[in-house]
């Protein structure tokens, strides 16, 4: 009798065998607890690596936005159109650092706790979820800075503030799709995490964040399509509904379009981002 | 290639290697099939200078390029384990062992052949401290969960572990201040306190203290009682023999012999001089010291305990 035989005699499975799509996401949700603890858990350990600890993350796009003002506000003269550079800098700085952390700490979710994953047999979905969970507690402890900036320069709080948390929402199911898709790729190849911050640096330059993109761009004579790939990419879609939402001395290009295309983008990058992750379940932790 | 030519056995031996099946008086249920398994390892390494080659060549030529090699850590092993069994593995350095147990743990894909298992198999291997920058603690907390247990399950297992692992008051430091037996007997703590099916334990027990071990041994005993499966890797055939009631010998890749520890561990010792008139001097010594420090280590659990 051949071993397959035997196995399916006795009802036995391959033991690199993926779970189906359904009873993965069950598992997923069974271990919410797993979620928040390893999230605090790793909140902790960074607290206690550095004197202000996690306080340099809630603080790094105060620097950012300092640089970005010193560079573009008043040296390159970049701030085109915009009466409150400053405030159009807090919303965009703040906004995009929360889909860069995301990235940037998910991209490492597999291979940077491998003795988890080698130990312990559990869906390895919860490690991006729980790495997004942990930047996102971040992003709320950041958010009074940001308000204070943006009433400081002069924004007025209007009802229009109540689509902030909506865009939020969508931001953060969008960086859950990106946070997926770039724990499968570094775990394939750790060069991916090398290469990551400069990827995320040009495209949060192509996205707007420290000038209005799409009026410098038609200025520098770029041709309109590629004007319209800019226009359309998540990063300027998402940069745009938290300006609309929070500024009122700013109107950004695009509108109503713009929360269209925010909400195709979360919902698209979700599905595909944790649809492409299972697809290598039974590779992670491996090699 | 030299692996290829090499012969098992010494020839004044006969072979050991007994099919599981043939031995009549076990027919509880089989929980994992190792089908024809083949590991190979693709590493880039640089190739040796060759030999011939003279001082001035091989200062001129400054860094060999790596190149693409192939071990083959497994080649073709087939086995069959049924509900209730302990089973030592055993063999020495780079026979695969290791790599042997995470195939069967669904850790490592096979170049040829297959693995298949009730469940999943759970690997406790020996360094891979769960959270290392995190106390023990945490580490429980988080193990358990990961395991897929309720927060409340893991507030009334909590104790127990603790208490199990006889780590103490360091429960509450990161555990990358633990010494390696330490971490070993807190990981070997939280995968033993939920039952698995099949459970690989890699030399994680090695670095435990006479005490723990003889703790480990009675929970192993248990987990067998509860129909659980267990592959024991050691080097300690002590240990083997005081767990395993069932002993396969890995060589270059390939079982060697299969069989009840009794007929296949004296073969074993045998062959590696392990028997000889100094080794056993050796290991009496060994054993006069671990009596001492095991003497110790008792009555201060003794003492922690009431």
């Amino acid at each position: 009798m051949s071993g397959e035989q035997l196995a399916a005699e006795a009802g036995l499975q391959p033991v690199d065998r993926r779970p189906p799509l359904g009873s993965y996401l069950r598992s997923v949700w069974q271990r919410r607890a797993f979620i928040r603890a390893f999230a605090t858990a790793k909140t902790e350990a960074e607290n206690s690596r550095s004197r202000l600890g996690q306080l340099w993350q809630v603080l790094d796009p105060v620097f950012t936005m300092a640089i970005y003002w010193f560079l573009f506000g008043f040296l390159l003269g970049g701030r085109g159109s915009v009466v409150n550079y400053t405030g159009f800098l807090a919303a965009g700085v703040f906004s995009f650092a929360l889909i860069r952390q995301s990235i940037t700490v998910s991209s490492r979710a597999i291979t940077g706790n491998l003795g988890l994953v080698r130990a312990i047999h559990f869906p390895r979905a919860v490690l991006p979820l729980a790495v997004v969970f942990k930047q996102f507690r971040v992003f709320m402890i950041s958010i009074p800075l940001m308000i204070i900036i943006l009433l400081i320069t002069g924004e007025q709080v209007t009802w229009n503030w109540l689509l902030a948390p909506v865009g939020l929402l969508l931001m953060t199911m969008f960086s859950l799709g990106m946070a997926f898709i770039f724990a499968r790729m570094v775990a394939a190849v750790q060069d991916v995490a090398d290469v990551l911050p400069y990827f995320l640096r040009i495209w949060g330059y192509m996205s707007g964040v420290m000038i209005p993109i799409a009026d410098r761009l038609d200025r520098l004579g770029v041709p309109p399509w590629a004007v319209f790939i800019i226009e359309v990419n998540p990063g300027t879609v998402y940069l745009n509904i938290m300006r609309d939402a929070l500024m009122n001395t700013y109107d950004a290009p695009g509108g109503a379009v713009n929360w269209a295309l925010a909400v195709g983008w979360a919902v698209v990058t979700l599905i595909f981002g944790l649809w492409w992750f299972w697809r290598a379940e039974s590779k992670y932790g491996r090699g | 290639m030299a692996a290829a030519e090499h012969i098992p056995h010494s020839p004044d031996t006969p072979p050991l290697v007994a099919h599981p099946d043939e031995r009549a008086e076990n027919t509880a249920p089989i929980k994992v099939v190792v089908d024809d398994l083949h590991v190979v390892y693709r590493v880039w390494a640089t190739p040796p200078p060759s030999e011939n080659s003279g001082l001035g060549a091989r200062l001129r030529r400054r860094r060999p390029i790596p190149t693409k090699l192939e071990v083959r850590a497994l080649r073709g092993v087939s086995m069959i384990a049924r509900e209730g069994e302990a089973i030592g593995v055993i063999g020495k350095n780079g026979s695969g062992k290791s790599t042997l147990m995470r195939a069967i743990a669904g850790l490592l894909p096979p170049a040829q052949g297959r693995v298949y298992a009730e469940g999943q198999p759970t690997l406790l291997g020996v360094n891979s401290a769960l959270i290392k920058a995190l106390p023990g603690s945490r580490n429980i907390e988080i193990g358990l969960l990961a395991l897929g247990m309720s927060p409340a399950e893991v507030r009334k297992r909590y104790d127990g572990i603790v208490e199990f692992s006889g780590i103490g008051e360091a429960i509450h430091m990161p555990m990358n201040t633990y010494s390696s037996g330490m971490g070993a007997r807190l990981k070997f703590a939280i995968a033993s306190s939920v039952t698995h099916e099949i459970l690989l334990i890699d030399e994680a027990l090695a670095t435990g203290d006479g005490e723990f071990l003889k703790r480990s041994a009675e929970r192993i005993h248990e987990l067998r009682a509860e129909a659980e499966t267990i592959f024991f890797v050691s080097h300690s055939m002590s240990s083997v023999r005081d767990t395993c009631d069932r002993v396969v010998w890995l060589d270059e890749g390939l079982i060697i012999a299969d069989g009840a520890p009794e007929d296949v561990i004296p073969e074993y010792e045998q062959r590696y001089g392990l028997k000889t008139k100094k080794a056993r001097k050796e290991r009496r010594r060994n054993r006069r010291i671990r009596h001492f420090e095991g003497a110790d280590d008792e009555d201060a659990g003794e003492d922690s305990g009431t």
